[in-house]
């Protein structure tokens, strides 16, 4: 039986060091190995990310298919489904005109975008993705990712003021109102499930999750009205700022994006894409093991167990991203007033007595 | 716009905003979240349709009758030619009566099931909507197998309708009429039985009977506030005295029981389609010779009126003559135009969100009200 916790295999952490003891071998100053690194790192995520968000781009266009078929187009022609349409449209929205509204705050217009994705990158270098394969590991690196996502989700209010128009601003109020509501409960459960684990890390609370027997031993089981809130908050979050649909926030136009066009457009599209994705990433690693195996043990060989985590890990994430966008699909918007409620008499009570319940657990098994 | 304070917004809800979808704007002030006035400007698709049946022969005119309202051009060109026919005291033959109803009750469930469709898609059900749509696109081919024409149709003429339906399209038509329960079903899963649905349309928009009365609505919109008045049973035209129907009546007044009344009013149009094809399937050899030239409709001299009982509510068509190849005066009464002037009463004290709920719960067609 191998234990997830005593896989000794340092890819990154070996291949950091390698990197480092050849670059000062040179006599480079250390401000610049520290950048070179940072360009290594950083220029690595945003290769995966675009990956990552072409396939979700395409798979959720795929859903959309089977979900809502459209019969005017010709069988055939919609069978056809091109691999390459997303590439298409981003590169449509790339080539368009930066229009610049007159209201606009300049700097702050163009440079929202780019702060929104930059966060996001933050959020999604924290998450493990093997139990030697990561890329930040901080104690805190939970509440890291819930600070760095939220304020991500906090740009929008950034880019509605830029934006300058009047249904943008109404959004903002909106919104404001909703990421409150829905930020406390999400924290609440981040918290039940960290005194399950006794740590703050996610990695740490990935191994508390490792039993002998798989699946059982994950914290969808002991913390399951935390995983249920944690996922509705999730919904709630992308139902509200629809991906591909125009017509979905009617009630203000194209919600914080109204005034952007262009590739500032295309940077916001492709960060919610991201933020899904990492969202349930992170989703994953709380409730259902992360990289763990759901057998209890890995199959392959121990130098090769990176890359199992690794499969684990985006198998788990991409199930949770389908569920989610197909409930988008063929479920209806909740008006703003009524999600409020939800989340003010239904959701914060809740996760404060899941909170007490995981206090109490604790308390009684003396663990710790 | 002077009514603006500091805690006042002024919004203003232009054609490309994507409520309105078609040609009709809004100057919305917003007190807070809520709408404290609304105004409504008309004329962004204005087509002259009245002046045109002046200027034109009456053959030329008939094709852009059905641009009025794209969602139902064979009650348009029906209301049109009926008031001719009456003016000329034309009594049509019993084959071109019943395929007029055929072909007029396929469109009411048309329009119905985009109306449905589009709300479905407002909010943001968009599987919901593409079953809405597809049921809508079934029909479509049918027209398309018809007329040839998908959208307008041109398919009526003076004194009966072009062409033969044959019996294999009337075999379609008895297919998807038997296989329409089924889907119906689905369709009442998505909106009755939905409970975002009634969240969002319950206790919304209320009109009760007297306002309704007041802005002269007509249609489903005055069936859902309480007073059955269907042209179909009040002013019989065509077969509607023979066929055996009903036109339900809600006493609500809210959005719920007006999207409700239109998925009823799919059910009963089904009905009708069948009773039409009974006949039809029986007699689908008899030939309606027509002979008419366009070019030579020639009305007599005098007034006519014509009611017809459109998916939107009453369509009147005025018709004034002198004994020539060119009309005297059109005058057209389309439905969407009063629809749209309650909004001002129906929406104040609503949150900004609930316009796109109510504004397609009333199912208007800004194209219809410009003409």
């Amino acid at each position: 039986m191998t234990n997830a916790a005593s896989t000794g295999f340092q890819t990154f952490s070996s291949l950091g060091d390698t990197i480092q003891s050849w670059i000062s071998g040179y006599n480079i100053p250390e401000w610049l190995t520290i950048t070179i690194f940072l360009g290594l790192y950083f220029g690595l995520a945003v290769i995966l990310a675009i990956i990552i968000v072409y396939v979700l781009a395409y798979t959720e266009r795929c859903i959309t298919n089977v979900f809502a078929p459209y019969n005017a187009v010709d069988e055939d022609e919609s069978k056809k489904h091109k691999i390459l349409m997303p590439l298409a449209h981003f590169i449509k929205l790339f080539l368009k005109e930066g229009f610049r509204p007159q209201n606009c705050q300049n700097a702050l217009f163009f440079v929202s975008p780019i702060i929104m994705f930059s966060l996001i990158l933050c959020a999604f270098c924290l998450i493990p993705f093997g139990s030697s394969v990561i890329f930040l590991n901080q104690n805190f690196s939970g509440l890291f990712f819930m600070v760095f996502f939220l304020m991500a989700l906090a740009i929008r209010f950034l880019a509605a003021y830029a934006g300058g128009g009047k249904f943008s601003f109404i959004i903002l109020m909106q919104e404001i109102q909703e990421n409150i509501a829905l930020s406390i409960p999400m924290l609440l459960c981040l918290l039940g499930v960290s005194i399950m684990a006794g740590s703050l890390n996610i990695n740490d609370i990935i191994l508390a999750q490792a039993a002998s027997y798989g699946i059982f031993g994950w914290f969808f089981v002991t913390e399951l009205i935390a995983a249920g809130i944690f996922f509705v908050c999730v919904l709630i979050f992308f139902d509200k700022t629809q991906l591909y649909n125009l017509n979905a926030p009617v009630d203000t136009v194209f919600g914080y994006k109204s005034e952007y066009s262009g590739v500032k457009l295309a940077i916001f599209e492709f960060c919610e894409y991201l933020m899904l994705f990492v969202i349930s990433l992170f989703f994953v690693c709380l409730f259902f093991g992360g990289y763990l195996s759901p057998f209890g043990a890995y199959i392959l060989p121990e130098f090769l167990i990176f890359l199992e985590q690794i499969f684990w890990l985006l198998i788990k994430t991409f199930l949770v991203f389908l569920i989610i966008i197909a409930i988008r699909i063929a479920t209806p918007k909740l008006s703003s007033a009524r999600l409020l409620e939800i989340s003010y008499r239904i959701l914060i009570p809740l996760s404060l007595i899941n909170l007490n319940i995981s206090i109490l657990i604790q308390y009684f098994s003396g663990v710790r | 716009m002077r009514e603006v304070t500091k805690d006042k917004i002024a919004v203003k809800i232009e054609p490309n905003h994507p409520i309105t979808r078609d040609m009709i704007g809004f100057d919305v002030i917003l007190d807070g979240e809520k709408i404290s006035k609304i105004n409504s400007n008309l004329g962004f698709s204005h087509k002259g349709i009245e002046k045109a049946g002046q200027d034109r022969y009456i053959g030329q005119y008939l094709p852009a009758i059905e641009k009025i309202d794209y969602f139902a051009p064979f009650f348009y060109s029906h209301a049109f030619l009926s008031a001719l026919e009456r003016l000329s005291e034309i009594e049509l033959p019993l084959y071109a009566q019943y395929v007029r109803v055929l072909t007029m009750e396929l469109n009411r469930i048309t329009s119905h099931l985009s109306n449905l469709g589009r709300f479905m898609d407002v909010l943001n059900c968009r599987s919901a909507a593409f079953h809405f749509f597809n049921m809508q696109n079934e029909i479509l081919n049918i027209f398309e197998k018809i007329s040839g024409g998908r959208i307008s149709c041109n398919y009526y003429v003076f004194g009966g309708v072009k062409n033969n339906i044959c019996r294999e399209i009337l075999t379609e038509i008895l297919n998807f009429t038997s296989k329409f329960k089924e889907k119906f079903k689905i369709l009442q899963g998505f909106t009755k039985e939905n409970p975002v649905f009634l969240d969002r349309t319950r206790n919304k928009g209320i009109i009760d009977t007297q306002n309704a009365l007041e802005y002269s609505i007509t249609g489903v919109n005055l069936r859902a506030s309480g007073l059955n008045l269907d042209f179909r049973k009040e002013k019989p035209y065509l077969l509607y005295d023979k066929l055996e129907f009903h036109a339900p009546t809600v006493f609500e007044g809210d959005c719920y029981s007006r999207f409700a009344l239109r998925l009823d009013e799919i059910k009963i149009s089904v009905e009708l389609v069948k009773q039409c094809l009974d006949w039809l399937l029986s007699n689908c050899e008899e030939k309606c010779n027509l002979e008419i030239k366009l070019s030579d409709i020639c009305p007599k001299a005098g007034a006519a009126v014509s009611f017809t009982e459109g998916p939107r509510g009453l369509i009147m068509c005025h018709v004034v003559s002198d004994g020539g190849k060119k009309l005297k005066r059109v005058k057209w009464r389309t439905p969407s135009f009063y629809s749209i002037q309650i909004l001002e009463k129906a929406l104040i004290g609503l949150n900004l969100a609930d316009f796109a709920v109510i504004f397609d719960s009333l199912d208007i067609n800004s194209s219809e009200a410009d003409r």
